[in-house]
């Protein structure tokens, strides 16, 4: 996903990480310094993370979303894809693109 | 005197011999039912009479609801038997079929044909074991998992939140209920629900923030 946002640039594409490691029964603070090494491993530590307190009850209540996956959100604020994966992010934005020009 | 107190023996020996058959039949029968459970879909269950269609308040939606030739994934229920043994159900569930009005727009709506219809989750197990709706807004015949709904939780049907409120036992009406809870879920082609968080770096993000901008949103872990 860093590689599709360098190509894109930061100012038209933004992730949102919402990390549920709570929800498999870690401590805030063990999974917000467990999250940063994560992070910095992939090299996104300047990415925002934000810790559901209740992992994915919390996921499923706030967006109806009951697994790990990328969901795509427009500059209008309309869904563009739920469950996606890295590829599918690719061929949506293109598709996007392709129907604006 | 001797023949009646025999007799008397003999009916309080067989009395005795049929209890103990009896209980011990039903030790087995419940033997059996433990055995079988993860094979239970082999053994289906008789269906619940259908109950009269209900009353209800305005603010209630009574939907009625038919088979259909719609089918979906099963729940996936995962479950561990008594030895041990690791199950996982991935049958596709046949669907029952209601259509609701929500404004102006008509939305295709599915509970299994089968009941039962819990719209509570029972907490000891793994997931979210109530019923799951789902809503084909798209109306395509397909439902994906991210078009079904936890029936425990507040459903989004368009741009409206419901409450399930009950199921007929034999699955011919749901009656739904507006929920007056902000917009949850996120629907293809609809409004992203709005959001605020606070980041691990005590940021606060919210959608308005991301105006102008795509936005993906990751659910991850680290482990």
């Amino acid at each position: 996903m860093k590689g599709i946002q360098q190509e894109m640039g930061k100012d038209k594409l933004q992730v949102l990480l919402l990390s549920v490691d709570c929800g498999y029964g870690l401590n805030q603070a063990s999974a917000i310094a467990g999250d940063l090494k994560a992070m910095k491993r992939q090299g996104v530590e300047d990415w925002p993370n934000v810790i559901l307190k209740d992992g994915f009850k919390d996921a499923q209540r706030m967006f109806n979303l009951d697994g790990y996956g990328l969901s795509l959100i427009g500059p209008d604020g309309v869904v563009r894809g739920i469950d996606l994966f890295k590829d599918d992010v690719k061929t949506l934005l293109k598709d996007i693109e392709n129907t604006k020009s | 005197m001797d023949k009646k107190k025999e007799i008397i023996c003999v009916a309080g020996a067989t009395t005795a011999a049929i209890l103990l058959i009896a209980t011990q039949i039903g030790e087995l029968s419940s033997m059996f039912d433990e055995l079988r459970a993860p094979f239970a879909w082999a053994f289906p269950k008789a269906h619940a009479k259908p109950l009269p269609v209900p009353v209800v308040e305005d603010s209630d939606v009574v939907v009625k609801l038919e088979k259909s030739n719609v089918s979906r994934e099963g729940s996936r229920k995962f479950t561990i038997d008594k030895l041990g043994m690791p199950h996982i159900d991935l049958r596709r569930e046949k669907l029952s079929k209601g259509v609701l009005k929500v404004g102006a727009e008509e939305a295709e709506i599915y509970i299994p044909q089968n009941g039962p219809y819990p719209l509570t989750t029972d907490e000891k197990e793994y997931g979210n074991t109530s019923m799951r709706i789902s809503v084909d807004f798209d109306k395509n015949g397909e439902l994906p998992d991210h078009e079904s709904w936890v029936s425990s939780n507040p459903v989004r049907i368009g741009d409206q939140m419901f409450k399930v409120k009950t199921v007929d036992p034999g699955g011919t009406w749901i009656v739904l209920q507006k929920a007056l809870v902000p917009l949850s879920g996120l629907v293809i082609g609809r409004r992203c629900p709005d959001f605020e968080f606070w980041t691990t770096d005590g940021k606060k993000v919210k959608l308005a923030d991301y105006k102008g901008k795509f936005l993906l949103l990751d659910i991850w872990s680290m482990t």
